[in-house]
């Protein structure tokens, strides 16, 4: 392990390799000189991004207010409606930028941009193209523009001007440790911007072990607020118990049905089961449809079934265009759509409900601290969307708002204090011997949070007691955490964060009283327009805990509202018996 | 299970000939690939592999083995 540290300079550093980040990368160079991007694994082969095939088309003007009012109620009523607004207004230049940066999205035989439906927002609101080519392309934009890519380095923490956590000045730059050679690196720069996507409990889930929060964690520990914790994305992508895709919501189109080991469509005894695709009616509909199969499975009417036998060769064709990795996963496992019942059980894998949650920005994309933009799934939107769309649309403003930032400042003088104290606790682990794995630590976390009864279905008591085995972690296991090398260094810096992340995931998840979109709670099965049409806001306290705020949401011009203030009873409901 | 197998009948040592790198220990973003001594791409962390196909895809001369079917031990559990 080298003893030095090497430090790179720039004046916006971009943290991440995804759409954000690129988007990002590029509109900052427009406006600074250096600008570095710095990813855990490499540009074009790491997270969510190259699975992606639904992207945003551009919006008619006559049809603006009807696509923010469907941004909003899809959102749970919770979506930021200043950003809502953003994303329909400039999607459809940052299209045509695309374009220009070289990806390549399907067209009919006249030219055009070929327009598909997305669940719940209507005809013509995504564009397609195929992930790998879009992170492909506009990475090669952003090399030829100069943008400088590290890859290798996965970023830990960051460096404050007054070197405290919580900061009461502004961020200068980052640390990290090159995931091969455990060289230190720190990264001096006049503004960073995080857009390191999802949180990943590294259950093998969408293929994004690798995206593990650390965004949110380190922004988190800096003193940023984070936001929409309590909500993650529901997932029942895994099929035949045996191996998981992506892709999920390719499987509630196209004529597929759900049913049953007795046959039957169960969905459809739920109100708001939608006749069009799987799912539930003008609400955001993984929650619900992974509820629905829960409780068939838990009242012994399981295995559930997709029976995609209905689809069309061209549905298969798209498919294998546009989503081949979740081909090639069931063509590997020799599992043919157009024969086999496909068995799906609904299983935790990630949280942060991509666009929903994250690092709280304001319409500069800047977070609660100086120097600090967030964009993309680490950014807290608090609406789903089309999330390629909202990461391009809010990585472009987080981009271009960083480097205007950093024109008018100095680099930092004295970050190496800090970078020195980081680097000690950083490489700790190294000098254990006898100690805990950072696989033993997320063992030991997902042992408590995968339970459906602690993730599908909480209820206070159960979330208490996941709380309390997660401050243990942190407590008792943290402190003993140990590495062989420096790929087992990085596990244990994801593995320090997840513990963290799972504890305002639950804190969150506690201080909601009522049930909406994926957040389920027994005990107010019930949706609370009156009293929940809030946000959940966790903050550093300064003091090793968690403070929170509740903020109604901001509604914008469009003070768009759902039109009854009542309690609106859940579709699916259960109570989970104890054991 | 995950990454099955590299074939070393088949892999040419990309890193080594080209310079370039080795693809599928470019491509892996859970890190799983290292180089033996020899150049040659080995499974170094076979526990980490989320089996996402990637080097699958990325090797140039088809000599990755990848098995979609993954340890899942907390599947379904209440």
């Amino acid at each position: 392990m080298k003893q030095d540290y090497e430090v790179q300079e720039s004046d916006v550093l971009v943290i991440g390799g995804g759409m954000a980040a690129l988007s990002a990368a590029i509109r900052a160079k427009d406006f600074a000189d250096k600008v570095t991007l710095v990813e855990k694994a490499k540009v074009g082969r790491s997270g969510a991004s190259i699975y992606c095939h639904a992207y945003g088309a551009p919006v008619p003007d006559d049809a603006f207010e009807r696509r923010i009012k469907e941004m909003v109620r899809q959102s749970g009523y919770l979506g930021d409606q200043s950003w809502c607004e953003i994303y329909v207004r400039e999607i459809g230049e940052r299209q045509h930028d695309m374009e220009k940066w070289g990806v390549l999205f399907e067209k009919d035989e006249q030219g055009n941009l070929k327009r598909d439906e997305i669940r719940g927002m209507g005809p013509k609101f995504m564009a397609l193209a195929f992930g790998k080519q879009v992170i492909e392309a506009m990475a090669q934009y952003a090399l030829s523009t100069g943008v400088k890519v590290v890859e290798r380095v996965a970023v830990t923490d960051l460096l404050t001007s007054d070197g405290n956590y919580p900061t009461e000045g502004h961020i200068v730059g980052a640390v990290g440790i090159n995931t091969r050679t455990g060289q230190f690196v720190v990264f001096r720069s006049k503004a960073v911007v995080i857009t390191t996507g999802m949180i990943s409990g590294k259950l093998h889930r969408i293929w994004m072990d690798n995206v593990t929060g650390d965004g949110h964690a380190m922004a988190f520990r800096a003193g940023a607020e984070i936001g929409g914790m309590e909500f993650s994305p529901s997932m029942f992508g895994v099929w035949n118990r045996k191996f998981t895709t992506g892709g999920q919501g390719q499987f509630q189109y196209g004529g597929t049905k759900l049913v049953n080991r007795l046959g039957e469509e169960f969905l459809y005894k739920y109100e708001g089961a939608s006749k069009e695709f799987i799912g539930f009616e003008g609400r955001e509909p993984w929650g619900e449809l992974s509820r629905a199969i829960a409780v068939e499975i838990l009242e012994g009417r399981g295995p559930v079934y997709f029976d995609c036998r209905a689809w069309s060769q061209e549905k298969i064709d798209k498919m294998r265009k546009l989503q081949p990795f979740v081909m090639m996963s069931f063509d590997e496992q020799g599992v043919n759509m157009k024969k086999d019942l496909v068995e799906g059980t609904p299983m935790v894998g990630t949280y942060d409900n991509i666009c929903q949650s994250g690092i709280r920005v304001n319409t500069l994309s800047e977070s609660t601290i100086r120097g600090l933009y967030a964009a993309g799934a680490a950014a807290m939107y608090g609406a789903v969307t089309i999330p390629q769309g909202m990461c391009l649309v809010g990585g472009y403003r987080a981009g271009g708002n960083a480097a205007k930032w950093a024109r008018d400042i100095e680099f930092a003088d004295n970050f190496s204090v800090q970078a020195r104290r980081l680097r000690e606790a950083m490489f700790l682990p190294l000098q254990i011997k006898e100690g805990i794995s950072p696989d033993q630590i997320y063992y030991s976390v997902n042992k408590v949070v995968t339970p459906w009864g602690a993730s599908i279905f909480k209820h206070e008591e159960r979330i208490r007691e996941v709380l309390g085995e997660i401050r243990r972690i942190a407590r008792d296991d943290l402190p003993r955490i140990k590495a062989r090398d420096s790929h087992e260094l990085v596990k244990a810096t994801e593995a320090r964060n997840f513990v963290l992340l799972m504890e305002l995931h639950n804190l969150a998840a506690l201080e909601r009283k009522e049930s909406r979109m994926t957040h389920y709670r027994e005990e107010y099965p019930y949706t609370d327009d009156r009293n929940w049409l809030k946000w959940i806001l966790l903050k550093h306290d300064g003091k090793g805990g968690v403070q929170l705020k509740i903020e109604p949401v901001p509604l914008g011009r469009s003070a768009i509202i759902p039109d009854a203030l009542t309690r609106k009873p859940m579709p699916v409901q259960y109570k989970m018996r104890r054991p | 299970m995950t990454i099955e197998r590299i074939a070393k009948d088949i892999c040419e040592a990309c890193g080594l000939r080209t310079g370039v790198g080795c693809p599928i220990m470019e491509s892996c973003s859970v890190d799983v690939i290292r180089l033996d001594e020899r150049g040659f791409p080995y499974i170094a962390y076979p526990d980490d592999c989320d089996s996402c196909f990637l080097c699958h895809l990325d090797c140039p001369n088809g000599a990755v083995k990848v098995s979609a079917e993954i340890p899942l031990p907390f599947l379904a559990r209440y």
